[in-house]
């Protein structure tokens, strides 16, 4: 949780704070950008991004205890934005899902190894469309409440309960011969 | 019975703990009688776990700094057509001694050795040059000329320089 006072500070321009911050929050906000983007590089410099906009416009955050969904929020943008864009330049999408979804419904092993289990989770979450990745990221790996995540995606409670659970379902149905 | 009871988007939100506790406890009831939703619960929550199992990158050693350093350096680097023109002729200049130093390299060497070698000689012959030089308006203008070019073209060549160490490509 980021201190309050931190955030006053950061708010004065105080650039050592600001370092702070950013070393208090990038774990957590890698995360979230990584959840959508599924690449690592991709997700730093969205990461980057992120932060100089928090830079110039924390002012505008009225309430500092509010900055975990506010910083969400940006880190989402950006990314949404970003994979849109990266989705317009690389054209590998149809076969690439194809392949993918030959894998989780045609093997029949009962058997898979530890590493392959997680190969194979990663993969189904890259099928999902963003908008839900982002709303299982959020709950999953940072423990945002449904709350949180209705602020930072901008949706009603009844969206983020829906779209969590046709995120599971998706992934169960991938991953279902997978032994789940 | 996987009858009107079961409500799998509901076990979804209980999992995370996001129901009203009137919602819960129907669920929890619903949970007792129907064997149906008790193994899409356990899925889900193996799912979960496995979600959670996924290894993310760690944020690299250097990622705070790259972010302070370009909150600190913003608009020395901004692409406005100013500084575009002067990086042009930062390029240019560079090229046009480039082949100056190629072409006529020992000659230029040559003389160098000479001036530097009779550095007061050559210096005291220089002021008493420009003594004489009258200062009227063409020789004060070819003055300012010449010296705002080089500053310029030093400028220029030290933006392209940083923008391609800042890309990586000079390290
Ligand atoms: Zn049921």
């Amino acid at each position: 949780m980021v201190e309050v006072s931190l955030i006053e500070q950061v708010k004065t321009g105080d650039l050592t704070a600001f370092e702070k911050l950013v070393q208090g929050t990038q774990q957590r906000g890698l995360n979230i950008a990584y959840g959508i983007l599924n690449d690592p590089l991709d997700a730093e410099e969205v990461l980057q991004e992120a932060y100089l906009q928090v830079y110039h416009n924390i002012g505008k955050l009225k309430a500092p205890e509010a900055f975990r969904s506010w910083f969400g929020k940006i880190i989402t943008h950006l990314a949404f934005r970003y994979s849109r864009e990266r989705r317009r330049f690389k054209t590998v999408p149809l076969d690439y899902v194809r392949q993918v979804e030959d894998t989780f419904i045609d093997e029949p092993e009962t058997l898979v190894l530890k590493k392959e289990q997680q190969d194979q989770m990663i993969n189904a979450l890259k099928t999902l469309p963003d908008e839900y990745k982002a709303a299982l990221i959020l709950r999953e790996w940072e423990d945002y409440s449904y709350q949180e995540i209705s602020e930072v995606l901008d949706i009603p409670l009844g969206t983020v309960k829906s779209r969590i659970f046709s995120a599971r379902k998706i992934l169960l149905k991938k991953l279902k011969e997978g032994g789940f | 019975m996987s009858d009107l009871g079961c409500y799998d988007e509901n076990l979804s939100g209980y999992l995370d703990g996001a129901l009203s506790s009137e919602e819960a406890r129907v669920i929890e009831s619903h949970l007792q009688t129907c064997a149906h939703c008790r193994d899409t619960l356990n899925r889900m929550q193996a799912l979960s776990s496995a979600v959670r199992q996924v290894p993310r990158p760690e944020a690299s050693l250097l990622l705070t700094a790259r972010i302070l350093s370009r909150i600190q350096t913003p608009e020395i680097y901004a692409e406005t057509p100013l500084n575009k023109l002067l990086q042009s002729w930062g390029l240019l200049n560079l090229l046009v001694l480039g082949t100056l130093v190629i072409l006529f390299g020992p000659v230029l060497l040559e003389v160098m050795r000479v001036i530097v070698k009779h550095l007061v000689i050559v210096t005291s012959l220089v002021v008493k040059l420009s003594w004489q030089l009258p200062l009227d308006r063409t020789n004060l203008t070819l003055g300012l000329v010449l010296i705002v070019g080089a500053m310029a073209a030093f400028y220029g060549f030290g933006r392209v320089f940083s923008a391609l160490s800042r890309e990586g490509t000079i390290s």
